[in-house]
C-alpha cells in the first residue's frame, strides 16, 4: 500500500439545525474540504461515507449517491458505510483503502447525522419477543445506554478508588476546552460544583458528565503523496487507518446486550482496543509517540477508562492525572482538546469523521487556544453499536 | 381489591421459566467449548469453536453483584411502568457459569446495595397492564 496524506478538512458547527437537511449540511461541509484542499470536485476520484444515518434519507443512507447525484456525477466508485457510531471511521477506512491501493488517487470521506430529539428510536419494524435483543434490554430491564456506562463507572470506582469528582473533574475540562472551540455546541464553562450538582441521571453518572446528541457534518478529502507534494507544502500524514469488531470473551456489557460471557483472557472493549493496537503496529508507532488522543468520550467514565486501554497511561493512572490537570490542552497527555463529545453532543455516524478533522488542525497548528504544544502524532477512536470499533493516527 | 382475576404474566415469553416457585434464566451451553449463553442462543460465537452445538439450560438462580447502578428516570419505550415512576436499580451479576447477566435489582436503594454481595433470582411486576394482569419480570434481590 502506498503512502496517504490528508489533503482538506471541513467541518459545520455541532447543534440543532432544524431548517437544514443532512444533504445540505454534508454538501457545504464537503465544499469546505474541497477548498481547503486545492481541488475540484472533478478530481474526487472515490468517496467513503458514513451512513445508516438517523434520518434516513435515500435507500436509509445512500449518502455518497446523494452528494454526487447533488454536486458531481462522475462514474466514481463510493461505499456507504454502516457501522453505527463507528460508521466515520469505517468511511475512512474505506477511502483510505481506496487511495493506498491506487484505485484513485484523491478521495472523499463524508458524513452527516441529524440526530431525533430526545431518545434514540428503535429501528422501525424491529420485533417485540425475545428475538431482540434491543427489545429485551428495555423491556424487561429498562436499560438505557447510560446504564451501560455507568455499570462500568462503578466498578472503576470499585477497581480503582475512582471517586464521583474524578467524573465530574472531567466534564469540567471538557467544557472549558469546548469554550473556545467555535465548532462545538456547548460554550458553557462549569465550576465542580455545578457538575455535582446537576441530576443524577445514572448513578454515578450525572447529567453534565453525559453527551446529548447534535447535528453535524465533517469531511476529509485524502490523496496520495503525490498528490500531497502538489498542493500543500505541510501534509498531514495518515499513518495508520484501521477498523475491527469485537473479540469472543469480552467482559465488557456492550449495548444493547443483556448479558456477557466473560473470559478472563479475552481484551476488555475489543473492538476498540483491538482497532488501536493495529493501528500502532499498521504505523510503526507506540503509544509513547502519541502526542494527544481524540476519544469517544460518550460520558466521563470513557475519558477515564480509553486512554489506560489504548496504553497511553498505566491502568487506574487516569484519575491522578485528571487531578493534576495531565489531560488538559497544556498537560502531558492532552485528551480531547477538541471539547469532546461532551462540548459537541454526538452526531453519532460523524464522529469518526469529526475527529480526524480535529486532530489535523491541531497537526497543523491552527487549534488557536486550544493548541497543544509540539503536537506531532494524534489518535483518535471510535466506537460502534454491533461491536465496531475504528482507529486512525495521523502525523506531521 | 380488583373483582377482576389478575394473572402474572411474564413481560417476554422465552426469558425465564414463568409460572414457577423458583423461577430461572433459560440460556443456552455450548457442547464443544463450554461457553453459556443468555438469553439463548441459535450457536455458539467462540471463534475456536468448530461444532457449535448448543444446548437449552437454566441458569444458577444464584449469583454475585460485579456491578450496578441506579435508573433515576423512566426509560422511553418499549420500557413500561406504573406511575409514579420510583428509582430502580439495575445489577451486573456473575453467575456461577462464567457470564455476566444484567437485571433490575428489587431495591433502588443505594445503602441496600454493593459490590460482591450475594443475589438471588426473583419475579417482580414491573407495571400492570390494561387488562390488570401484572406484568412480571427477573430482578436480583439481595442476600444480605
Amino acid at each position: 500500500m502506498r503512502e496517504v496524506v490528508v489533503l482538506g478538512v471541513g467541518v459545520h458547527p455541532w447543534g440543532k439545525f432544524d431548517e437544514k437537511s443532512v444533504l445540505q449540511m454534508t454538501l457545504e461541509t464537503a465544499n469546505k474540504a474541497v477548498e481547503d484542499a486545492g481541488v475540484e470536485w472533478r478530481d474526487i476520484g472515490g468517496i467513503g461515507a458514513a451512513s445508516s444515518h438517523f434520518s434516513g434519507g435515500m435507500g436509509w443512507g445512500l449518502s455518497a449517491n446523494e452528494l454526487t447525484q447533488a454536486v458531481a456525477m462522475n462514474g466514481v466508485p463510493v461505499f456507504n458505510v454502516s457501522a453505527a457510531c463507528a460508521a466515520g471511521g469505517s468511511a475512512f477506512n474505506a477511502a483510505y483503502l481506496m487511495v493506498a491501493n491506487g484505485v484513485c488517487d484523491i478521495a472523499l470521506v463524508i458524513a452527516g447525522e441529524k440526530m431525533p430529539k430526545g431518545f434514540i428510536p428503535r429501528t422501525p419494524g424491529a420485533a417485540e419477543d425475545i428475538t431482540d435483543i434491543d427489545y429485551l434490554r428495555w423491556s424487561a430491564i429498562g436499560l438505557p445506554n447510560p446504564g451501560y456506562w455507568a455499570m462500568e463507572a462503578r466498578r472503576r470506582m470499585h477497581d480503582f478508588g475512582t471517586t464521583e469528582a474524578h467524573f465530574a473533574k472531567v466534564s469540567v475540562k471538557a467544557h472549558k476546552v469546548g469554550a473556545q472551540n467555535p465548532y462545538a455546541r456547548y460554550h458553557k464553562v462549569f465550576t465542580l460544583e455545578e457538575v455535582l450538582n446537576s441530576n443524577m441521571v445514572n448513578y454515578p453518572l450525572r447529567l453534565y458528565e453525559i453527551c446529548a446528541v447534535s447535528d453535524g457534518a465533517a469531511a476529509i478529502i485524502l490523496g496520495s503523496s503525490e498528490e500531497g507534494r502538489k498542493r500543500t507544502t505541510k501534509p498531514v500524514s495518515v499513518a495508520a487507518s484501521t477498523i475491527a469488531t469485537g473479540k469472543f470473551g469480552d467482559p465488557q456489557i456492550r449495548i444493547p446486550e443483556i448479558s456477557t460471557t466473560a473470559k478472563p483472557t479475552a481484551p476488555y472493549y475489543s473492538e476498540a482496543t483491538i482497532a488501536v493496537k493495529r493501528a500502532y503496529e499498521m504505523a510503526g508507532i507506540g503509544p509513547e509517540d502519541i502526542s494527544f488522543a481524540e476519544i469517544q468520550d460518550n460520558c466521563s467514565w470513557q475519558e477515564l477508562a480509553w486512554p489506560e486501554l489504548f496504553e497511553l497511561c498505566q491502568p487506574g493512572e487516569s484519575d491522578w492525572m485528571v487531578d493534576h490537570d495531565e489531560t488538559g490542552v497544556d498537560g502531558k497527555l492532552p485528551i480531547n482538546p477538541s471539547g469532546g463529545f461532551l462540548s459537541f453532543g454526538e452526531a453519532t455516524t460523524a464522529m469518526g469523521i469529526w475527529q480526524v478533522y480535529e486532530i489535523v488542525e491541531q497537526l497543523r497548528g491552527q487549534a488557536g487556544a486550544r493548541q497543544v504544544k509540539n503536537a506531532k502524532v494524534g489518535i483518535g477512536a471510535t466506537l460502534g453499536l454491533g461491536a465496531n470499533g475504528s482507529a486512525i493516527i495521523l502525523k506531521v | 381489591m380488583s373483582a377482576r382475576v389478575s394473572k402474572r404474566v411474564p413481560v417476554v415469553e422465552g426469558l425465564f421459566t414463568w409460572p414457577s416457585d423458583k423461577p430461572q434464566l433459560m440460556g443456552t451451553r455450548c457442547l464443544s467449548c463450554g461457553s453459556y449463553f443468555f438469553p439463548r442462543k441459535m450457536t455458539c460465537s467462540n471463534p475456536d469453536c468448530k461444532e457449535k452445538k448448543v444446548e437449552e439450560v437454566l441458569l444458577s438462580p444464584r449469583g454475585k453483584l460485579y456491578s450496578y447502578t441506579i435508573q433515576y428516570y423512566p426509560p422511553p419505550p418499549p420500557f413500561r411502568y406504573s406511575e409514579p415512576f420510583a428509582p430502580y436499580g439495575i445489577g451486573l451479576v456473575e453467575l456461577p457459569e462464567g457470564i455476566r447477566v444484567a437485571g433490575m435489582l428489587t431495591t433502588g436503594d443505594i445503602n441496600e446495595i454493593s459490590i460482591g454481595m450475594d443475589v438471588e433470582l426473583v419475579v417482580e411486576k414491573v407495571y400492570e397492564d390494561d387488562e390488570g394482569n401484572e406484568v412480571v419480570t427477573y430482578k436480583f434481590r439481595p442476600l444480605s
